[in-house]
């Protein structure tokens, strides 16, 4: 499936491989294609050695020392450095120092700001992007057309901004997807903390609710300005910080509580 | 990076390195062998910068520089100033003696990592056999079973190594008689044996209660959270006075102000505490302190 938002990062991906560049780092999205356009990479490369590994150590170690045994041309993609440790980013920043010329390597991450500038700096950048609304739309109907019918109705397809949320409202049942058309008329923030904390970060049945889902919905539908800045920040947090979601949630909800204004 | 146990050999076999950088947050370990080092050269001195040293050990002098220990903690512009070309000037620097570095952070740690890999060496901590001999050679007349029961006590070499402290100014043989249990109740080792204790410190606003976590709880990181849970908790109680909570009795202590500027101190230390060079000890102090105000002051007013 080609979407244009791709096609641009494709180009340059395409680009900078022609121009033998071995290091490249593919930021985006959650969902939004990053394996997909890396692995189309190895066409332009002109090899069939493709190897995908997690961001920790052991993983990156071994597809490292499997590619120096080699002499044939190997592309090596490791996907979410961002979410790694430190210990893994020094592991590919070694390889990198000393790049060997039949060796491609392509990073994948959401959040630039947590790899290291010494990888950043030895690596060409390749931004992605977002998806627009047509390349959603597609993808949304050629996955499923039936359910795309039924939940882009839905109050909660307004949050949808990459194909990693089609794919989430997807996997949620009819009773997970009331719980959001439900949860925008409880928003007044007055039932005791602990209480709220059950309510937005479990849905009906018990079972756990993606806490980012929910805060930006709460996002969409509040229109308090206070609120909707305590949104942002929780989800900064979520993204770049390793708080907890417990202790995100809560901050969150004692800043809408007793921190802002009026509540809607 | 140097391996903990090739270094320790060294240094243990009087036979150190010219230069060592220790990274990690084993202080215990760190200082242990800063010790054995001293003893060894029978000179030591505590120095700002690297390029002090280097400087001084490169210019010409009358009288032969004697070996001895130069001991330069946390100096940032050495760190800074890594490059390819260091270890090269390391190594042709004729170093009289040795020259320990000491850093904690991750981003130092990294630098050192790449540039001097040779001369860095991780002491994020070591085994309690290595603990134990360490004990038994700072307090060569501790019995083996108390030496063994101050690395099980303590979660880092220096809290074993003050307890070891403690013990071998009491009554050994009486010491000795005492069950396990009653010894680790005596160095506050089940003291808080469940966050339900540390809730209770956190409800009443002990200062002192709450410091002596410091010591006993096994994450400092993990008794932030129990604080804003504790909080959490007793925001519901305020709602409700019915509610059975094991700090009922304390909700009076506790005005909704209180409680959400708490909250959100402690969240402040808690991000605070995932920058590289925080001193998560402190956080919880301060924490402590702010329990004492008749009001918790606001993030606002204490900026």
């Amino acid at each position: 499936m080609n979407f244009e938002f791709q096609s641009k990062a494709e180009n340059e991906l395409k680009n900078l491989i022609q121009s033998d560049k071995h290091s490249i780092l593919l930021l985006g999205g959650q969902g939004c294609g990053k394996t997909y356009l890396a692995t189309n990479c190895a066409k332009y490369i002109g090899t069939d050695n493709v190897v995908c590994v997690e961001s920790n150590v052991t993983d990156l170690r071994d597809a490292i020392d499997t590619s120096y045994a080699v002499s044939d041309v190997v592309l090596i993609i490791i996907e979410n450095l961002d979410e790694s440790t430190n210990r893994s980013s020094y592991t590919l920043l070694k390889f990198l120092e000393e790049p060997r010329s039949n060796i491609y390597i392509i990073v994948t991450c959401r959040n630039i700001k947590n790899i290291p500038d010494t990888i950043v700096s030895r690596s060409e950048v390749v931004n992605i992007g977002h998806p627009t609304e047509q390349d959603i739309v597609k993808y949304s109907r050629d996955k499923d057309l039936v359910k795309y019918e039924l939940i882009s109705k839905r109050s909660i397809w307004n949050i949808v901004r990459s194909f990693y949320d089609v794919d989430t409202l997807y996997n949620l049942d009819t009773a997970k997807l009331n719980y959001f058309d439900e949860l925008s008329h409880s928003l007044n923030f007055k039932d005791t903390i602990s209480n709220m904390l059950w309510s937005f970060m479990h849905y009906k049945d018990n079972s756990e609710i993606d806490l980012v889902l929910v805060i930006r919905y709460i996002l969409y539908s509040c229109n308090s300005l206070h609120v909707k800045q305590f949104c942002i920040e929780a989800l900064k947090d979520i993204q770049q910080s390793r708080i907890s979601q417990f202790a995100i949630m809560s901050k969150f909800l004692f800043e809408c509580k007793y921190g802002g204004g009026s509540t809607r | 990076m140097l391996d903990i146990q090739i270094a320790g050999s060294e240094i243990l076999g009087g036979n150190p390195r010219s230069f060592y950088a220790f990274v990690g947050p084993e202080y215990g370990i760190k200082h242990k062998y800063i010790d054995i080092l001293a003893k060894h050269y029978g000179k030591y001195k505590c120095v700002p910068s690297v390029s002090e040293v280097l400087k001084f050990l490169n210019s010409r002098h009358l009288i032969p520089v004697e070996p001895q220990l130069y001991v330069v903690r946390y100096d940032d512009t050495f760190i800074k100033s890594l490059d390819d070309s260091t270890f090269d000037t390391i190594k042709n620097t004729n170093i009289v003696g040795t020259i320990v570095c000491i850093y904690e952070d991750s981003k130092s740690t990294n630098k050192l990592e790449k540039y001097l890999p040779d001369y860095t060496v991780d002491i994020s901590g070591i085994e309690s056999r290595f603990m134990i001999k360490y004990i038994h050679m700072d307090f060569p007349n501790l019995p083996n079973r108390l030496a063994e029961l101050s690395v099980k006590f303590s979660h880092d070499y220096y809290q074993a190594q003050n307890i070891a402290r403690c013990m071998s100014h009491c009554n050994i043989s009486d010491l000795f008689k005492l069950p396990d249990t009653e010894l680790s109740y005596i160095f506050g080792v089940d003291t808080v044996k469940t966050d339900d204790a540390v809730k209770r410190s956190i409800a009443s606003r002990n200062f002192k209660s709450i410091c002596s976590l410091i010591d006993c709880y096994p994450s400092l990181d993990q008794l932030m959270y129990v604080i804003l849970s504790t909080l959490v908790e007793l925001e519901k109680i305020h709602y409700n006075k019915y509610a059975t909570s094991d700090i009922q009795e304390y909700s009076d202590l506790w005005s909704l102000e209180d409680i959400y500027n708490m909250f959100m101190q402690t969240y402040k230390k808690l991000q605070d505490s995932r920058s590289i060079s925080t001193d998560i000890e402190g956080n919880i102090i301060y924490l402590a302190a702010l329990t004492q105000f008749k009001t918790i002051p606001s993030l606002e007013a204490i900026a």
